[in-house]
Protein backbone atom coordinates (compact mmCIF):
# COMPACT_ATOMS: atom_id res chain seq x y z
CA UNK A 1 0.00 0.00 0.00
CA UNK A 2 2.73 2.48 1.27
CA UNK A 3 4.47 1.25 -2.35
CA UNK A 4 2.17 2.40 -4.33
CA UNK A 5 1.17 5.41 -2.61
CA UNK A 6 4.61 6.50 -2.63
CA UNK A 7 3.83 6.29 -6.43
CA UNK A 8 0.70 7.96 -7.37
CA UNK A 9 2.15 10.79 -5.16
CA UNK A 10 5.19 10.91 -7.43
CA UNK A 11 3.05 10.81 -10.52
CA UNK A 12 0.48 14.12 -8.82
CA UNK A 13 3.16 16.12 -6.63
CA UNK A 14 6.45 15.10 -8.06
CA UNK A 15 9.10 12.90 -6.28
CA UNK A 16 10.93 14.17 -3.57
CA UNK A 17 12.95 11.12 -2.37
CA UNK A 18 15.93 12.50 -4.16
CA UNK A 19 15.90 16.11 -2.19
CA UNK A 20 18.63 16.42 0.58
CA UNK A 21 16.33 19.09 2.11
CA UNK A 22 13.55 17.16 2.75
CA UNK A 23 16.12 13.98 4.30
CA UNK A 24 15.27 13.63 8.13
CA UNK A 25 18.35 13.01 9.89
CA UNK A 26 18.93 9.94 10.86
CA UNK A 27 19.03 10.03 14.03
CA UNK A 28 16.40 12.26 14.43
CA UNK A 29 14.54 11.15 17.39
CA UNK A 30 10.89 12.50 16.82
CA UNK A 31 10.30 11.89 13.27
CA UNK A 32 7.80 15.06 11.90
CA UNK A 33 4.42 14.21 10.74
CA UNK A 34 4.58 15.33 7.07
CA UNK A 35 1.07 16.15 5.23
CA UNK A 36 2.23 13.25 2.98
CA UNK A 37 1.96 11.17 5.65
CA UNK A 38 -1.70 12.12 6.71
CA UNK A 39 -2.44 11.99 2.74
CA UNK A 40 -1.51 8.23 3.36
CA UNK A 41 -3.15 7.29 6.52
CA UNK A 42 -6.63 9.34 4.59
CA UNK A 43 -6.12 7.28 1.95
CA UNK A 44 -5.87 4.06 3.40
CA UNK A 45 -9.38 4.73 4.66
CA UNK A 46 -10.52 6.16 1.20
CA UNK A 47 -9.83 2.90 -0.10
CA UNK A 48 -12.09 0.96 1.77
CA UNK A 49 -15.05 3.45 1.57
CA UNK A 50 -16.06 1.59 -1.66
CA UNK A 51 -16.38 -2.61 -0.10
CA UNK A 52 -14.13 -4.66 -0.89
CA UNK A 53 -11.09 -4.43 -4.00
CA UNK A 54 -11.31 -7.19 -6.24
CA UNK A 55 -8.54 -9.63 -5.94
CA UNK A 56 -5.79 -8.33 -8.02
CA UNK A 57 -6.71 -4.63 -7.45
CA UNK A 58 -4.98 -1.98 -5.42
CA UNK A 59 -7.09 0.99 -5.19
CA UNK A 60 -5.99 4.82 -4.12
CA UNK A 61 -8.95 7.53 -2.90
CA UNK A 62 -8.13 10.74 -1.07
CA UNK A 63 -8.50 14.49 -1.18
CA UNK A 64 -5.66 16.19 -2.37
CA UNK A 65 -6.11 19.50 -1.79
CA UNK A 66 -9.65 21.68 -1.21
CA UNK A 67 -10.11 21.13 -4.72
CA UNK A 68 -8.38 18.00 -5.94
CA UNK A 69 -9.79 14.20 -5.42
CA UNK A 70 -7.88 11.39 -7.16
CA UNK A 71 -8.55 8.35 -7.52
CA UNK A 72 -6.12 5.45 -8.39
CA UNK A 73 -6.36 1.74 -9.50
CA UNK A 74 -4.32 -0.84 -10.60
CA UNK A 75 -5.07 -4.45 -11.63
CA UNK A 76 -3.73 -7.09 -13.62
CA UNK A 77 -6.05 -7.79 -16.78
CA UNK A 78 -6.85 -11.33 -17.93
CA UNK A 79 -3.21 -11.75 -19.54
CA UNK A 80 -1.38 -10.93 -16.77
CA UNK A 81 -0.11 -7.48 -18.22
CA UNK A 82 -0.46 -4.34 -15.18
CA UNK A 83 -2.85 -1.64 -15.83
CA UNK A 84 -3.48 1.42 -13.57
CA UNK A 85 -6.19 4.14 -14.29
CA UNK A 86 -5.65 7.47 -12.22
CA UNK A 87 -9.01 9.93 -12.12
CA UNK A 88 -8.39 13.23 -10.74
CA UNK A 89 -12.04 15.01 -9.91
CA UNK A 90 -11.25 19.22 -9.92
CA UNK A 91 -13.23 21.25 -7.52
CA UNK A 92 -14.77 24.06 -10.36
CA UNK A 93 -17.26 27.26 -9.58
CA UNK A 94 -19.63 25.45 -12.02
CA UNK A 95 -19.23 21.92 -11.18
CA UNK A 96 -16.73 18.38 -11.05
CA UNK A 97 -14.22 18.47 -13.74
CA UNK A 98 -13.22 14.70 -14.71
CA UNK A 99 -10.03 14.36 -15.75
CA UNK A 100 -8.90 10.85 -16.84
CA UNK A 101 -5.99 9.15 -18.30
CA UNK A 102 -6.20 10.41 -22.21
CA UNK A 103 -6.26 12.94 -21.17
CA UNK A 104 -10.07 13.12 -21.40
CA UNK A 105 -12.11 16.20 -19.38
CA UNK A 106 -15.77 16.20 -18.66
CA UNK A 107 -18.02 17.71 -16.21
CA UNK A 108 -19.70 15.09 -14.34
CA UNK A 109 -23.48 15.20 -14.11
CA UNK A 110 -26.44 12.63 -12.30
CA UNK A 111 -25.51 9.70 -11.02
CA UNK A 112 -21.93 10.06 -10.90
CA UNK A 113 -21.78 13.61 -8.99
CA UNK A 114 -24.24 11.95 -6.66
CA UNK A 115 -21.76 9.11 -6.18
CA UNK A 116 -18.83 11.36 -5.72
CA UNK A 117 -20.98 13.88 -3.00
CA UNK A 118 -21.84 10.17 -1.21
CA UNK A 119 -18.05 8.97 -1.78
CA UNK A 120 -16.22 12.68 -0.21
CA UNK A 121 -19.04 12.87 2.48
CA UNK A 122 -17.74 9.21 3.84
CA UNK A 123 -14.54 10.17 3.55
CA UNK A 124 -15.04 13.34 5.16
CA UNK A 125 -16.68 12.29 8.30
CA UNK A 126 -14.05 9.16 8.78
CA UNK A 127 -11.47 10.65 8.56
CA UNK A 128 -12.31 13.74 10.61
CA UNK A 129 -13.06 11.01 13.36
CA UNK A 130 -10.66 8.23 12.65
CA UNK A 131 -7.68 10.74 11.60
CA UNK A 132 -8.23 14.18 13.11
CA UNK A 133 -10.47 13.31 16.16
CA UNK A 134 -12.65 15.26 15.31
CA UNK A 135 -16.96 14.81 15.15
CA UNK A 136 -17.58 15.67 11.77
CA UNK A 137 -21.10 17.04 12.93
CA UNK A 138 -19.45 19.70 15.26
CA UNK A 139 -16.76 21.02 13.40
CA UNK A 140 -17.74 22.97 10.48
CA UNK A 141 -18.97 21.34 7.93
CA UNK A 142 -20.04 22.10 4.54
CA UNK A 143 -23.31 24.22 4.18
CA UNK A 144 -25.64 21.88 2.41
CA UNK B 1 -15.02 69.50 -30.53
CA UNK B 2 -11.68 68.83 -32.21
CA UNK B 3 -10.33 65.98 -30.58
CA UNK B 4 -6.66 65.29 -31.04
CA UNK B 5 -5.51 61.84 -31.87
CA UNK B 6 -3.32 61.63 -28.69
CA UNK B 7 -6.55 62.20 -26.43
CA UNK B 8 -8.61 59.34 -28.57
CA UNK B 9 -5.73 56.62 -27.97
CA UNK B 10 -5.90 57.40 -24.22
CA UNK B 11 -9.78 56.72 -24.92
CA UNK B 12 -9.22 53.67 -27.01
CA UNK B 13 -6.58 52.34 -24.12
CA UNK B 14 -8.86 52.72 -21.19
CA UNK B 15 -11.53 50.65 -23.27
CA UNK B 16 -9.50 48.03 -24.05
CA UNK B 17 -8.39 48.00 -20.77
CA UNK B 18 -12.22 46.72 -19.89
CA UNK B 19 -14.01 44.63 -20.70
CA UNK B 20 -15.81 44.36 -23.80
CA UNK B 21 -19.30 44.64 -22.35
CA UNK B 22 -18.18 47.70 -20.15
CA UNK B 23 -18.25 49.78 -23.12
CA UNK B 24 -21.13 52.09 -22.94
CA UNK B 25 -23.99 52.88 -25.44
CA UNK B 26 -23.55 56.46 -26.79
CA UNK B 27 -26.52 59.26 -26.25
CA UNK B 28 -28.47 57.04 -29.65
CA UNK B 29 -28.29 53.83 -28.10
CA UNK B 30 -25.59 52.90 -30.56
CA UNK B 31 -22.45 50.80 -29.21
CA UNK B 32 -19.93 53.38 -28.93
CA UNK B 33 -16.41 53.27 -30.61
CA UNK B 34 -13.29 55.23 -32.00
CA UNK B 35 -16.04 56.83 -34.59
CA UNK B 36 -17.99 58.65 -32.07
CA UNK B 37 -14.94 61.12 -32.00
CA UNK B 38 -17.00 62.19 -35.13
CA UNK B 39 -19.83 62.23 -33.39
CA UNK B 40 -18.64 65.38 -30.85
CA UNK B 41 -18.28 62.60 -27.81
CA UNK B 42 -14.91 63.80 -26.03
CA UNK B 43 -12.58 61.47 -24.96
CA UNK B 44 -13.22 62.36 -21.41
CA UNK B 45 -17.44 61.69 -22.01
CA UNK B 46 -16.35 58.27 -23.09
CA UNK B 47 -13.81 57.17 -20.29
CA UNK B 48 -16.77 58.89 -17.86
CA UNK B 49 -19.24 56.80 -19.49
CA UNK B 50 -17.30 53.47 -19.52
CA UNK B 51 -16.38 53.64 -16.07
CA UNK B 52 -20.19 54.81 -15.01
CA UNK B 53 -21.13 51.14 -17.18
CA UNK B 54 -18.69 48.96 -15.56
CA UNK B 55 -19.49 50.03 -11.91
CA UNK B 56 -23.12 49.43 -12.96
CA UNK B 57 -22.38 45.84 -14.82
CA UNK B 58 -20.72 45.13 -11.61
CA UNK B 59 -23.91 46.20 -9.48
CA UNK B 60 -25.68 43.84 -11.68
CA UNK B 61 -23.54 40.86 -11.18
CA UNK B 62 -23.53 41.10 -7.43
CA UNK B 63 -27.39 41.40 -7.53
CA UNK B 64 -27.84 38.45 -9.54
CA UNK B 65 -25.44 36.50 -7.66
CA UNK B 66 -27.24 37.25 -4.90
CA UNK B 67 -30.63 36.38 -6.42
CA UNK B 68 -29.10 33.22 -7.97
CA UNK B 69 -30.85 30.23 -6.67
CA UNK B 70 -27.88 27.37 -6.71
CA UNK B 71 -28.77 24.76 -9.15
CA UNK B 72 -28.83 21.02 -7.79
CA UNK B 73 -24.94 20.75 -9.68
CA UNK B 74 -23.84 23.98 -8.00
CA UNK B 75 -25.15 22.58 -4.75
CA UNK B 76 -23.31 18.94 -4.66
CA UNK B 77 -20.29 20.84 -6.16
CA UNK B 78 -20.52 23.34 -3.09
CA UNK B 79 -20.53 20.47 -1.04
CA UNK B 80 -17.32 18.39 -2.03
CA UNK B 81 -15.69 21.46 -1.81
CA UNK B 82 -16.58 22.05 1.40
CA UNK B 83 -15.33 18.90 2.47
CA UNK B 84 -11.97 19.29 0.89
CA UNK B 85 -11.84 22.43 2.38
CA UNK B 86 -12.82 21.48 5.83
CA UNK B 87 -10.13 18.83 5.16
CA UNK B 88 -7.22 21.11 4.65
CA UNK B 89 -8.29 22.75 7.62
CA UNK B 90 -8.01 19.57 9.89
CA UNK B 91 -4.77 18.66 8.63
CA UNK B 92 -3.22 21.99 8.60
CA UNK B 93 -4.25 21.91 12.14
CA UNK B 94 -2.23 18.62 13.14
CA UNK B 95 0.79 19.67 11.17
CA UNK B 96 0.53 22.91 12.81
CA UNK B 97 0.14 20.70 16.50
CA UNK B 98 2.81 18.60 15.41
CA UNK B 99 5.44 20.80 14.35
Amino acid sequence: MSKMFHKVMSLIVGDDSQSNTMRVPKNHSTPKLTERDLLRQESKIGSELFGPIPKGHRREFFCLDESTWIWHEEWKDEKGVERQSTTRYEVHPNGILKVTDGPRYQFIEGEELDNLVAATRFYYEKVAREIYSRDPQTSPAPAV
Amino acid sequence: LFLGESNMSEAQRFIDETRFNDIPNDKDGYRIDLHAADEGLTPEWIIAATRDARVAAEETARRERLEHKPTPTEVKTHMIAGFGGHLRIMRDDMLAGAA
